[in-house]
């Protein structure tokens, strides 16, 4: 899935500056790879959503660059960039204003100039893949919370850019809502897309996505694979973060020794069958379990 | 959105923030009401330099030279109208239309950078306005701040949708900004909704007189803030 050699989003030694004086970014690198879904992980304030505002041009750099398939951000519109990275906000809200659920989707393919028959085919197919197509005709605003950050989802994937950004898409939404956005991520993959998702949410983390980058204070601390990124104590300490709770639940068994020095279980259905083993064993008159 | 910068209100300590919050309405209010009364182009520029002066004296002569410079295409459309479509011919009344417009702002912006929610509802209060009213006006300021947020967000979102604001026709553009205007709305409407609700359940709007944690009680510096503005006043008007 990973082509490390295709980098799609370069962030060279970027530093960013807000008008009002603070620094937000100080000195980032990163490398977004073709179809890899990426997450990036820190606490409020740590700089995750200033980063994901430079790959379509909303933000600037201050200092330093970033490439969007070799274009340089600092020399395109966002208008040019949305083509290539769609953005996904956090709150639905603050993008939705159309009267109807297909203008709203129609909205972006229109602004990039399609013809009428192409827009058309594009807004129901996006529709239809966010099961929203029956809501066509009403407003955005009378939908649900969920069907809402939906519409939203449609409302980028309906012009296909080749990479999406998804703004805490998992915030404020209950369970089946993030089974529906996992999903959706499943089903970016499967696309090709490049998915690049700012968020909290480390169980979320562990079981959607290729890597994880990890910021603090304006810099990236860690970029690697969950397992060992969401595995290393000290570095989610330093960034605020709660391990998953498989990855606690492991600490504990090694201190029992159950689990060997360094080894960690973050998928249930593999840790399951050794708790059930150390179980056995002390049931057996075995080792004494947990 | 520089423009809604003059009403984000931000502490300092200087001898401007120290005094009563009534002296201060006061001192903008005179300003704005000679620059009413006056006529020529000298004194409406007397006006917008005295209110550059004190707000050196509050160490926010930048800011309020930002809003004065955000208020200068507004101003170069009066001058212009009135140029144009006035009863005059010359330029001397066009140009003090136009500075008359950037002396109210200074002026008035003035006050509200310098004075913070909480004195604006203890001054209104003071001048008898009921606690709903003062409730409402400090909020809607109180608001501002967020609401440039808002724009900036919202503006964020649709520009990533391909929307170019800035580009196409005079018509075009305003209809791109009619884009912003409705998710603001909506946006807006909601968060005044969770406000309200939020209010009511801290006791808000309890048929019993609240009561309140500080005072406006004037200092002796402040008759002297008084007695100041008095003699401007009276200095300008002989001038």
């Amino acid at each position: 899935m990973l082509h490390e050699g295709n980098v799609v989003v370069q962030v060279r030694d970027l530093y960013y500056t807000y008008p009002g004086g603070i620094e937000a970014l100080k000195g980032v690198d990163l490398e977004v790879y073709q179809g890899e879904v990426l997450a990036i992980m820190g606490e409020n304030g740590a700089g995750k959503t200033t980063l994901v505002k430079h790959f379509n041009g909303i933000l600037k750099p201050t200092r330093g660059q970033v490439l969007v398939k070799g274009i340089d951000t600092r020399h395109a519109s966002v208008a040019e960039l949305s083509r290539i990275v769609g953005f996904v906000f956090q709150n639905p809200d603050h993008q939705l204003f159309a009267d109807t659920v297909y203008e709203e989707v129609a909205f972006a393919l229109r602004n990039f100039g399609y013809p009428e028959h192409v827009i058309e085919s594009r807004v129901k197919w996006a529709l239809n893949l966010m099961d929203l197509w029956k809501y066509r005709t009403r407003s955005p605003f009378s939908l649900s919370v969920g069907e809402r950050k939906r519409l939203t989802i449609a409302s980028v994937l309906a012009y296909d850019p080749e990479i999406i950004v998804l703004d805490e898409p998992t915030a404020g939404q209950d369970h089946l809502q993030k089974e529906k956005i996992s999903e959706i991520i499943h089903l970016l993959r499967l696309m090709g897309k490049t998915v690049v998702i700012v968020t909290h949410d480390v169980e979320f983390v562990t079981e959607h996505v290729d890597r994880v980058a990890v910021m603090a204070r304006g810099k990236i601390l860690a970029v690697g694979p969950p397992q060992r990124v969401l595995c290393d104590p000290r570095l989610l300490r330093e960034a605020r973060l709660v391990a998953p709770q498989l990855v606690r639940l492991s600490l504990i068994l090694r201190r029992h020794g159950i689990l060997n020095e360094g080894e960690y279980e973050w998928r249930a259905d593999k840790l399951a069958p050794k708790l059930i083993k150390a179980l056995r064993g002390g049931a057996d008159g075995g080792s004494p379990g947990i | 959105m520089e423009a809604l910068r003059a009403f984000r209100f931000k502490r300092e300590n200087t001898v401007i923030d120290r005094a009563d919050p009534r002296v201060r309405a006061l001192l903008s209010v005179s300003l704005a009401a000679l620059s009413l009364y006056v006529q020529s182009l000298e004194k409406q520029l007397l006006i917008i330099l005295t209110a550059l002066a004190v707000a050196a004296a509050a160490r926010r002569l930048k800011r309020l030279a930002g809003v004065i410079k955000a208020a200068l295409p507004l101003s170069a459309m009066i001058f212009a109208l009135n140029w144009l479509f006035g009863p005059g011919t010359g330029l001397v009344q066009p140009l003090v239309l136009a500075l008359r417009f950037l002396a109210l702002s200074a002026s008035l912006s003035l006050f509200f950078m310098t004075t913070s929610p909480d004195e604006l509802s203890l001054l209104l209060e003071s001048m008898r306005l009921p606690r709903e009213y003062s409730m409402l006006v400090t909020m809607s300021f109180r608001f501002v701040p967020t609401l440039a947020l808002d724009v900036e967000a919202v503006m964020h979102a649709l520009q990533s949708r391909g929307l170019e604001l800035e580009r196409g026709s005079i018509t075009r553009r305003v209809k791109n900004y009619l884009y912003l205007m409705v998710p603001l709305i909506v946006h807006e409407v909601r968060r005044s909704l969770m406000a309200a609700e939020a209010l009511e359940a801290r006791g808000f709007g309890s048929p019993r007189k609240p009561s309140r944690y500080r005072e406006l009680r004037a200092k002796t510096s402040d008759y002297l803030f008084i007695a100041l503005l008095a003699a401007y006043i009276v200095l300008f008007l002989a001038l």
